[in-house]
């Protein structure tokens, strides 16, 4: 493979991440391989090299989409039981195999999701930042099915990614307020707790979060606003903070006839120390420790 | 021809700074006329009668519809659903969104149609990690030429089309067979100039899994807004609507000017959108700068100087008329590339007028000359059409940077064949009838 095809993969990784969040983006990366795969035409003895050439290709993104590469991990291990079968069988039975990963990893989402909604209370003043499929749903859920009244105060960052939030929040009905970020403490006094999602925890108790993420828990924790991260146990990674890389990225803004340009990062990394909830499907964990069973 | 230098060098200086964009076309273009109403040369009252009012009307109608269709987000579903329809296959990208490029073109504005298109397909192309710029150079070409295909997709024809008799049924007619035949032709070059570049990628997982990702992305990205389907529904019955009416001319007797105003203001009283936001998007520079250009040329044409451009220059080339009909062709071709091609046009009419009156040549085959050269010719250079620089302006935004010569190395190759099968086009209808 190019690296020019693996520097394609990763920015389109980071970009969904981005838009989407890191749960929905594992399901969306699953479909799209499953489609893929009914689309590939290759020799009988091209498919299985060209399947595992793809599950590297995943495991090598940048930053680790820690989420997917477990579930491929999964997937490759299944997978290897069949890879003697003739090409159509062994299609079927690697789209079967995906399917599942993905019922599997959608059932614990919904986990996290359970345990999370128990975790608003009415009165409730909620700051949110980063988009999270996990903290969208636990919103949504404690409005519509729990009744809770509260209110959202979202920390407005790119507009793209605000806006899937935004949509969501309103669909739901859910009171909701948009802030500029760097105007954050002046809600401080108001607001009692921050939700946050993650893409991963790294071994040496990191958490890697969107960029910006950092700066918000840092200011929240000295106003003792409590910090409540969601995430399921597929995003404990094995891997050391150090070697989660994470690109630069260059952009343009244009404004009149001014080019703004720019390096930025699409994720961030803060210690987990700063965090004094973290919630999983298993429920709260004190002090979160990567399970030995998670091998990434 | 007495009193000429002076309008004739306010004029050309206009003429400069508009090629040289020294100012605000609309500004240099009023600016000409007030010298000229200072000085006396003409008076407030015979300045107005010179403005053509059917192509003014015409042009804030299709700037109205064209608004409300694009808050309606029709072009931007319509141009997601084409990226998905090319599952990623490069030369499936190049010809899906080449032949609707020239089909929008063809009833949209050029520019419209690129600000809609352009940016999916950097982010499909760029997405794939293929180089955008033979795709986005590609489609600001083909605008330029599916714009010629009628009366109402590019400025030349729109003045074509108010200054004569031509209804928009002549322009379907007569046009759009040899632009087909053109897009057609173009398409063939990108695809025989870099064949290695298109080649499929059902064989490749990574970039077929590549693009399945990057669709659901777009899709995501483009299509998220959600959207008022009355609202949609509404535009598209005033766009089908408008077009009845414009196919219809000759039976209803209605001018396509009087169609698109009127089906402008249909719209904006029946979508309830906000009027002085959408009056915003009305390019009043643009029709300043046409009533502009109009008084120019008709203090010329009435001093005299337009007459003795057509004697002197145009006429110079012999009564054959297949001679005459390519002078016209390729000059408006070539002078289009360098110059605005709507002064051009404007200047171009009464000469046109005053060779038809020395030399008939028969079914309007001058006016499709001039209207084929003058819209295929925005090709040859970077700064040729307007939907030229949008395009180059929009690929920078994405960190794509085309350079005059990027651009001119397939413009100029397309723009010569382009103009080589109008030539045998034309001269094939002239020999047919004649």
């Amino acid at each position: 493979m190019k690296p020019t095809d693996q520097d394609v993969l990763n920015r389109l990784f980071r970009e969904q991440g981005d838009i989407l969040g890191g749960a929905r983006t594992t399901v969306v990366a699953l479909e799209c391989f499953i489609q893929s795969l009914r689309k590939l035409k290759t020799g009988p003895d091209r498919f299985y090299p060209e399947v595992l050439k793809m599950t590297g290709a995943i495991q090598k993104t940048e930053p680790p989409f820690t989420p997917l590469i477990h579930l491929i991990e999964r997937f490759e291990q299944e997978l290897e039981r069949h890879h003697a079968l003739p090409q159509e069988a062994l299609r079927d039975q690697a789209i079967q195999i995906l399917e599942r990963q993905i019922d599997d990893f959608k059932a614990t989402v919904r986990k996290v999701i359970d345990q999370g909604v128990s975790q608003v209370a009415d009165g409730d003043v909620i700051l949110v930042y980063s988009t999270s499929t996990v903290v969208n749903n636990i919103l949504i859920r404690a409005k519509d099915v729990l009744r809770r009244q509260f209110r959202v105060i979202v920390l407005k960052q790119d507009m793209v990614k605000t806006r899937q939030l935004i949509r969501e929040l309103a669909k739901a009905d859910v009171p909701h307020e948009v802030i500029p970020e760097y105007v954050l403490d002046h809600v401080l006094d108001s607001a009692n707790k921050l939700f946050i999602g993650a893409l991963s925890i790294t071994r040496d108790n990191k958490v890697i979060a969107s960029a910006g993420t950092p700066n918000i828990v840092s200011l929240c924790h000295i106003h003792r606003v409590p910090v409540y991260l969601f995430l399921d146990t597929f995003r404990f990674s094995h891997r050391p903070s150090s070697v989660q890389t994470i690109p630069e990225k260059s952009t343009i803004r244009s404004m009149e006839h001014f080019d703004l340009k720019m390096k930025t990062r699409s994720h961030s990394i803060l210690d987990l120390d700063l965090i004094e909830h973290v919630i999983t499907e298993q429920g709260e964990m004190n002090r979160p420790r990567v399970p030995s069973s998670q091998s990434s | 021809m007495e009193g000429v230098a002076f309008p004739i060098i306010v004029f050309v200086l206009v003429y400069l700074a508009i090629t040289f964009e020294l100012v605000n076309k609309a500004v240099a273009a009023l600016l000409g006329v007030m010298v000229l109403l200072l000085t006396h040369v003409v008076s407030e009252h015979e300045a107005v009668q010179f403005i053509d009012f059917e192509t003014i009307m015409l042009l804030m109608g299709m700037m109205i519809i064209v608004a409300i269709l694009r808050k309606s987000g029709f072009f931007t579903i319509m141009s997601v659903k084409i990226a998905e329809m090319t599952e990623g296959s490069p030369l499936k990208i190049l010809v899906l969104f080449s032949i609707v490029t020239a089909s929008v073109s063809a009833f949209l504005d050029n520019v419209t149609t690129v600000l809609i298109i352009v940016p999916i397909v950097i982010e499909l192309t760029h997405g794939m990690g293929l180089d955008p710029k033979p795709y986005v150079i590609s489609q600001a070409v083909v605008s330029n030429i599916g714009g010629t295909a009628t009366l109402i997709g590019d400025p030349p024809n729109i003045i074509i089309g108010s200054k004569t008799a031509l209804t928009f049924n002549d322009f379907i007619l007569n046009l759009t067979p040899v632009v087909a035949v053109c897009v057609v032709a173009m398409i063939g070059y990108y695809w025989l100039t870099d064949r290695e570049k298109f080649r499929p990628i059902d064989n490749d997982l990574v970039k077929l899994f590549s693009v399945q990702f990057l669709l659901r992305k777009i899709r995501h990205e483009f299509v998220g807004i959600s959207f008022d389907r009355a609202f949609l529904g509404k535009s598209l019955g005033c766009l089908a609507l408008a077009l009845i009416l414009f196919v219809t001319q000759t039976i209803t007797k209605i001018s396509p000017g009087v169609v698109a105003l009127l089906v402008g203001m249909i719209l904006l009283l029946i979508t309830r959108v906000d009027v002085e936001h959408m009056l915003m998007e009305v390019e009043w520079s643009t029709l300043l700068f046409f009533a502009g250009l109009f008084i120019l040329v008709g203090v010329l044409e009435e001093k005299g100087v337009i007459e003795w451009i057509a004697r002197n220059v145009f006429l110079k080339v012999g009564s054959n008329p297949y001679v005459i009909v390519l002078t016209v062709l390729w000059v408006s071709g070539i002078v289009s590339g360098f110059l605005d091609n709507i002064p051009f046009t404007i200047t171009m009419i009464p000469i046109v007028k005053l060779i038809l009156e020395t030399t008939p040549i028969p079914n309007n085959i001058l006016w499709w000359a001039l209207s084929l050269g003058a819209c295929f010719g925005g090709n040859l250079t970077m700064v040729g059409a307007s939907a030229n620089i949008v395009s180059v302006g929009m690929a920078k935004k994405h960190g794509c940077d085309i350079s005059f010569m990027e651009f001119c190395k397939s413009s100029v190759i397309i723009t010569i064949l382009t103009l080589v099968i109008s030539s045998v086009y034309l001269c094939g209808y002239l020999w047919l009838i004649r």
